[in-house]
């Protein structure tokens, strides 16, 4: 099963109007737009822990499988998730 | 000393020599040129500015200058150079005054990273300043000279420049540069101001600059809190309708006008994040100037 961990010095801008989550991915230098309503997550995810699809899918169970998917995809295209080197 | 104070046969004499440098608060230059018509913009539309003396360090020496080949003489031509090296390919030779001003834009784009860099006008009134962050065609330039010479202080037509450690925008005030049809409107509605001649068909039309008001050069020095960030866009058939923006979206679209937030990495986004925390936030659709300035004096964002 292909693990992951939360990109390193992940920055997180929670505006004030709760139109969403920005979040600077130091690794790609880039900043990814999230929906408000993954903030909890975002802020429990522990550096140190391996996450799996299964794992994240588990805990944003409020999420329909759409979304789960197309975030999932955005989470590793943006580098908010980065695959462990199991070597 | 100023600008002004030097008399004119003594700057063409320092300006062909490169030793005449101005002091526009964030950045020094120092112009060299020979070119009469540069030479003779310069000194009027930065009349009020300070002088940088000779014993005094600037950060960019730039110069304007016809380049040394058969184009001098053939379809003649204007190079820009920063330090001896031109960046730019050299442009037709009636856009040298232009080419000045866009030379000097790319210098502090292009170096001054101790500061986060917006392509954005910037006016204060109160010491609150709002940002009109936009693209080519929103109106912006025509925008901010309207302000500018109706109660705002302009702190720039073009480069917002804020403070990484206060948030606080630091003026880079400079002229105004207008095109196509806003050079009529501005002549017409501002009768007295100083315009540079029109240098025609360049890559972004006709172009004209306009100097800018001496009060807003005498506090080059004077920072500003950020109040509010105004994305405005002229609409033919609106005279003015305000719509509201949401912090994310506030946060793109500065974003996407940024120069420097990818250099700046984490501190870039710190900065911009905190700018739009602090701020309102507006899009606002216009045709009518005067109801522009109606709703910032008197709406939402009156100071």
């Amino acid at each position: 099963m292909i693990t992951f961990q939360v990109s390193k010095r992940l920055q997180i801008y929670q505006p004030s109007d709760h139109s969403g989550v920005l979040v600077y991915v130091e690794l790609s230098g880039k900043t990814v737009r999230l929906s408000h309503d993954l903030l909890p997550w975002l802020k429990s995810i522990d550096e140190s822990a391996s996450l799996s699809k299964k794992s994240v899918m588990r805990d944003l169970n409020t999420i329909d499988s759409a979304r789960f998917d197309a975030l999932w995809q955005t989470l590793i295209s943006e580098h908010v998730l980065v695959e462990v080197d199991l070597d | 000393m100023k600008i002004q104070q030097i008399t004119w046969p003594h700057f063409r004499h320092d300006c062909s020599r490169g030793n005449i440098g101005v002091d526009l608060g964030v950045a020094a230059f120092r112009l060299q040129t020979s070119l009469p018509d540069v030479q003779k913009i310069f000194y009027q539309l930065y009349a009020d500015y300070a002088v940088v003396e000779h014993h005094q360090p600037s950060d960019f020496q730039v110069a304007v200058s016809l380049p040394n080949s058969l184009r001098r003489w053939l379809q003649a031509q204007v190079s820009f150079s920063l330090d001896g090296h031109s960046p730019f390919l050299p442009l037709p030779r009636s856009q040298a005054y232009p080419l000045l001003e866009w030379g000097m834009n790319w210098c502090m784009a292009s170096y001054r990273h101790n500061y986060l860099l917006i392509h954005a006008a910037v006016l204060e009134k109160n010491n609150e300043a709002i940002i009109f962050p936009a693209p080519p065609g929103s109106g912006k330039s025509t925008l901010c000279a309207y302000l500018a010479h109706s109660g705002w202080r302009l702190l720039s037509d073009e480069m917002t420049v804020i403070n990484l450690d206060t948030g606080l925008v630091h003026p880079f005030v400079r002229p105004i540069c207008l095109k196509n049809d806003a050079i009529d409107l501005v002549k017409t509605w501002f009768p007295t101001v100083v315009v540079s001649n029109i240098a025609r068909d360049t890559a972004k039309g006709d172009v004209a600059h306009v100097k800018p008001p001496a009060a807003s050069v005498i506090d080059i020095n004077k920072t500003a809190k950020i109040r509010a960030i105004i994305l405005p866009q002229y609409s033919a058939s609106v005279p003015l309708d305000i719509y509201a923006l949401n912090k994310c979206d506030a946060y793109e679209a500065l974003s996407r006008n940024t120069f420097n937030e990818g250099i700046l990495g984490i501190d870039g986004f710190k900065t911009l994040s905190r700018l739009v925390e602090q701020a309102d936030t507006a899009e606002i659709q216009y045709n009518d100037l005067s109801k522009v300035a109606e709703f910032l004096d008197e709406g939402q964002f009156k100071p």
